[in-house]
């Protein structure tokens, strides 16, 4: 056995810059062959592919031999080999640009600290701290996200403390702030509970309202568990009001630190929040491809580092981002 | 002469004043008409942007929507209107 590894890996070190340099492979090594669920006794040479084609497909010089040198060699499917990114591990403390989320969401992105009534908190968007509008304030909130490991009690950073509730159509409605219909509604409950009825009314607003932002803060548990940098961007500097031709950079958990160009200021969207839920947003600010989903609460800043936005939403050609200020007046923040 | 001078100036004034009291900005121009323009169908925003060195009013649509562009009017206001795809947006 020992003479059989020794063997392999000589061949190996001899072909392994040849078989790397193929289409699709990503990754060789030593290693038993497995075939139909069986461990072959033989040692092979194990080329890790990012995705298996067939024959035809393949150009000749592609094409992984059975043997090469008298070793066997196995192909096997890993997909794309890349480097445990910081933006999706554990921080303690965390700093904005990394992976967060609302106990029963995926992930998003925690944007940056702010301060709340002089307090420390976590500036995120409602879909990801507030798993658009369903979550009740004190929720608990993980970092990383439950889609990056992160798992409640252990990885629980925050609390929910306020969002702005979103107003959508194409879903049922939100509880209305009419006066009227509120009272109208009461008056009737009064009726149903004197008849013995079960059920009662709630006034809800069937017309969606336009939007300014998608943004939610929780209160870490421990002021230490948040810093005040954001992770490939460093501190904040200030804030300043994002300009037509401006460029801008983010940091954020799935495509990490990017930049773009402001596109469009004054835009009036409508973004699509699953289940047929549509939001329409107004004086928002567009930008190119700078994002991609779990991006979602990204701050975004000019290149002096002052604050301009906050990402929540967009394509695979186009990012969408909240005006800060917007988000510091509807909050009551301040840095 | 004086009169003739006063009055010349006055009228001068108030017709520059009105003039740029008349002319609606790219801003409003966009106000006025996103609400027809987003009922377009496949129309998902609507921006203020620059195409050419120009401040236009940008329409986005989330895919392509040959009919629509047809539609769309080439300028608002005198501010000119471009179409831009930006797909389909969706909250990340």
């Amino acid at each position: 056995m020992a003479e059989d590894i020794s063997t392999a890996q000589v061949v190996l070190h001899r072909v392994c810059h040849d078989l790397l340099k193929k289409q699709n492979v990503v990754a060789t090594g030593i290693g038993y062959k497995i075939s139909a669920g069986e461990k072959s006794p033989n040692l092979s040479i194990i080329c890790s592919v990012e995705k298996k084609c067939p024959k035809a497909q393949l150009g000749h010089k592609d094409f992984i031999p059975q043997q090469v040198d008298g070793i066997t060699t196995d192909v096997v499917e890993t997909g794309r080999i890349r480097a445990l990114s910081a933006h999706r591990q554990r921080h303690r403390p965390a700093p904005g640009g990394v992976s967060i989320g609302h106990r029963d969401i995926t992930a998003g992105t925690f944007g940056c600290m702010v301060k709340k009534n002089g307090q420390r908190v976590i500036l995120s968007n409602n879909h990801v701290l507030a798993n658009s509008n369903t979550a009740r304030i004190g929720d608990a909130i993980l970092q990383p996200g439950q889609h990056d490991g992160g798992k409640f009690p252990d990885d629980h950073i925050a609390d929910l403390l306020e969002f702005i509730p979103i107003s959508l159509s194409g879903g049922i409605g939100l509880p209305s702030d009419c006066p009227i219909g509120n009272r109208f509604a009461l008056v009737l409950n009064r009726f149903a509970a004197i008849a013995g009825s079960r059920t009662r009314l709630q006034a809800i607003r069937v017309q969606a309202e336009d939007n300014l932002v998608d943004a939610a803060i929780a209160k870490p548990l421990d002021d230490s568990d948040i810093s005040a940098d954001i992770l490939d961007i460093g501190a904040i500097a200030g804030m300043t009001q994002g300009l037509l031709g401006m460029a801008i950079q983010k940091s954020g958990r799935t495509t990490e630190y990017t930049t773009g160009t402001i596109d469009q200021v004054d835009v009036t969207v409508n973004v699509q929040y699953g289940g047929g839920q549509v939001g329409r947003f107004t004086d928002q600010i567009l930008a190119g491809p700078m994002s991609q989903g779990g991006d979602s609460g990204s701050a975004v800043l000019d290149n002096d580092n002052n604050l301009v936005g906050l990402l929540f939403a967009g394509s695979d050609t186009t990012t969408i981002i909240n005006r800060m200020d917007n988000v510091f007046s509807a909050l009551g923040l301040s840095l | 002469m004086k009169i003739v001078f006063l009055l010349l100036l006055f009228f001068t004034v108030t017709f520059t004043l009105a003039e740029t009291d008349m002319h609606m900005t790219i801003q409003q121009a966009k106000e006025k008409h996103q609400r027809e323009l987003m009922a377009l169908s496949g129309v998902v925003s609507i921006g203020i942007g620059l195409s050419e060195g120009e401040t236009v009013i940008k329409v986005g649509l989330d895919g392509k929507h040959p009919d629509t562009e047809k539609t769309l009017p080439k300028a608002l206001e005198g501010y000119r209107v471009v179409s831009q795809e930006v797909g389909i947006l969706k909250a990340k």
